[in-house]
């Protein structure tokens, strides 16, 4: 039947994931060399989208995000550069490691229930960082990628800057393992949160005073 | 799932705010993963199962009114016919191709792909109305 090499819908079938294993593998190979076949799977995953919210909802074990973090993250050998570079500052490498090994928790005093949002924090370079995920008044930060090395006496701070705000707000120092985060959770979806550079102990007057290196959007999850 | 988020760390910058909205990429690159993966080896969980499942409840559709996009999808499904609803929500939340639908429903295969396409045109033109 030579409708089923191309019928009038065969993105929206892609999509649906109907197509058999020879019809998908055919479909996604268009999808790299035929731009308005790309571009009708995009317009078919967003109007089907919604129906994700039929699915049961399963929280994948913490396991999985460990390993996650794991595979996401860059090769070993830049991650050696990193550690090599900051041997010299105790504290600099310090914080590399925490960053590169662990997980940074900010949690509120008073955990609100909100809507799930995550986020990709991202340097100038595009490539993902940081992976934050706010659920339920709480927000997970999770380096995914080499983490740029803070010079002596400086220290990463996390801010939230709301949709349609000015000026942001301090959510904390990175890393922050253990550490109580400042009150101001949840954040809210359409947020966007940054990574700036600051002197040890925070940013005085509550004012990012350093350079922005990572950022990211929260969308809803 | 780990696989497919792995897979959106390495291609977050192939997303395209302009295009498509985050959520929806997310969704699909999980989706294309797993059903890559059912494709592949076989799923775990038989396809034939009696028909009480949350898909087939008729209020189960209820819940996409929770946001404007699910609450627009939500009225063009009903406008579509009850069979049909039902095979468009069955493939994608189950990932049935279209001879797991044919078998799964015991319906021809020819009616289940023409049944498809009739539900997409339609759904299309409701939801870009």
């Amino acid at each position: 039947m030579t409708d089923d090499q191309d019928p009038p819908d065969l993105a929206g079938e892609y999509v649906l994931g109907t197509l058999d294993g020879a019809a998908r593998a055919a479909a996604e190979a268009r999808l790299a060399h035929d731009p308005a076949f790309a571009a009708a799977v995009t317009a078919w995953q967003d109007r089907l989208a919604p129906l994700a919210a039929l699915a049961a909802p399963a929280d994948p074990p913490a396991a999985v995000w460990e390993q996650i973090a794991a595979a996401a993250a860059p090769p070993p050998r830049r991650v050696g550069l990193g550690v090599r570079f900051w041997q010299a500052s105790t504290a600099g490498a310090l914080a590399l490691a925490a960053a590169l090994a662990g997980i940074m928790l900010l949690r509120p005093p008073a955990p609100a229930p909100g809507p799930a949002a995550m986020a990709v924090l991202a340097g100038r370079s595009g490539l993902p960082v940081f992976v934050a995920v706010a659920r339920a008044g709480q927000l997970v930060l999770r380096p995914v990628g080499a983490v740029t090395a803070v010079p002596a006496g400086r220290e990463m701070e996390l801010w939230v800057l709301k949709a349609g705000a000015t000026s942001p707000r301090p959510l904390g120092a990175l890393p922050a393992i253990g550490r109580t985060g400042p009150a101001g959770a949840p954040v809210a979806t359409g947020a966007e949160l940054l990574v700036s550079v600051e002197p040890a102990g925070g940013a005085p007057g509550g004012v990012p005073t350093g350079p922005v290196i990572y950022r990211g959007k929260l969308a809803p999850l | 799932m780990q696989d497919a988020f792995i897979q959106v760390w390495r291609q977050a910058g192939r997303f395209d705010p302009a295009r498509g909205s985050a959520a929806a990429w997310l969704i699909a690159l999980a989706r294309y993963r797993a059903l890559d993966l059912i494709r592949r080896h076989g799923r775990e969980i038989p396809v034939a199962e009696p028909p009480d499942r949350a898909d087939d409840a008729p209020d189960a559709l209820d819940v996409l009114t929770r946001t404007a996009e699910g609450a627009a999808l939500h009225r063009c499904l009903e406008g579509l016919e009850p069979e049909r609803r039902r095979l468009v929500v069955m493939a994608f939340v189950r990932g049935l191709s279209h001879g797991e639908l044919a078998a799964a429903l015991r319906i021809p295969l020819g009616t289940v792909k023409s049944s498809i396409r009739r539900s997409l045109q339609s759904l299309r033109a409701c939801l870009d109305r």
